[in-house]
């Protein structure tokens, strides 16, 4: 015989868990891409009297580190693939950030504005913290 | 219902957890030389800042980060819109450049162009 404690667990919401189940999936899928855009543990120079950009809007984002190494959205490109993707864009007014680590030596950002150059991309701009 | 109110919880730890600010970051627009591998003709050169891994060099003389800003404070005062040529040395840092480009934009100047030593 079952107890009255027994029946209140079985009240049907089962599947209004499985409802709850795939936002969560929804959201762990969605929220990681949106991360991989920056890089956020690259140590990026600071800057006092820049105003801080709007990171929403239409633009390619190149994260840099010491390699040099580079990842544009979720992927590792070398110069070549870099060059490669960016003859591929259409307008080439679209902004370009470039984020290099504030440490790194000029030289291997100058590989990288060099490519961004070569293929024919106008509008340059690098990146920095603005945070104090 | 205690279930639901489980998964609720579950869920709200969970963004609690991964939620991060949005990085306040600068973006700073600076020219770079065009793709054409033919030498054209030589800018005329206004102002000119070498940046080294130790100094600034403006206009032949060695400086600081402050005294170049000054320098080129006063250089400037009558017309913002003058041409600033940033030559950096292979050597040098990328936050050099940033420091730079950062004074420059307190200064209000505009036109700054970026060209890389080949040293």
């Amino acid at each position: 015989m079952r107890k009255a404690s027994d029946l209140e667990i079985e009240t049907p919401i089962t599947s209004m868990i499985d409802i709850v189940f795939l936002l969560i999936i929804f959201f762990v899928v969605t929220s990681t891409i949106q991360k991989e855009a920056i890089d956020r543990d690259l140590q990026l120079a600071k800057s006092h009297y820049t105003d801080p950009a709007n990171l929403e809007g239409s633009k390619v984002i190149i994260n840099v580190r010491a390699g040099p190494s580079i990842t544009v959205g979720m992927q590792r490109l070398d110069l070549h693939n870099l060059k490669v993707m960016l003859r591929k864009l259409k307008n080439k007014e679209t902004p370009i950030v470039i984020r290099a680590a504030g440490g790194m030596t000029y030289s291997e950002v100058d590989l990288v504005m060099a490519a961004v150059g070569e293929s024919g991309m106008t509008r340059i701009r690098l990146a920095a913290s603005a945070e104090n | 219902m205690s279930a639901m109110i489980d998964i609720v919880f579950l869920l709200l730890v969970y963004f609690i957890l991964t939620f991060k600010i949005e990085p306040l970051e600068a973006h700073m627009t600076v020219n770079l030389p065009s793709p054409s591998t033919v030498p054209g003709q030589p800018p005329p050169v206004l102002l000119e800042v070498k940046i080294l891994p130790d100094r600034y060099v403006l206009n032949g003389v060695g400086l600081t980060l402050d005294t170049v800003e000054r320098t080129i404070d006063d250089l400037t005062r009558d017309d913002r819109s003058q041409t600033l040529i940033i030559k950096v040395g292979l050597n040098a840092k990328q936050h050099q450049l940033i420091s730079l480009l950062d004074r420059c934009e307190k200064l209000d100047l505009e036109n700054l162009n970026v060209l890389t030593l080949k040293y």
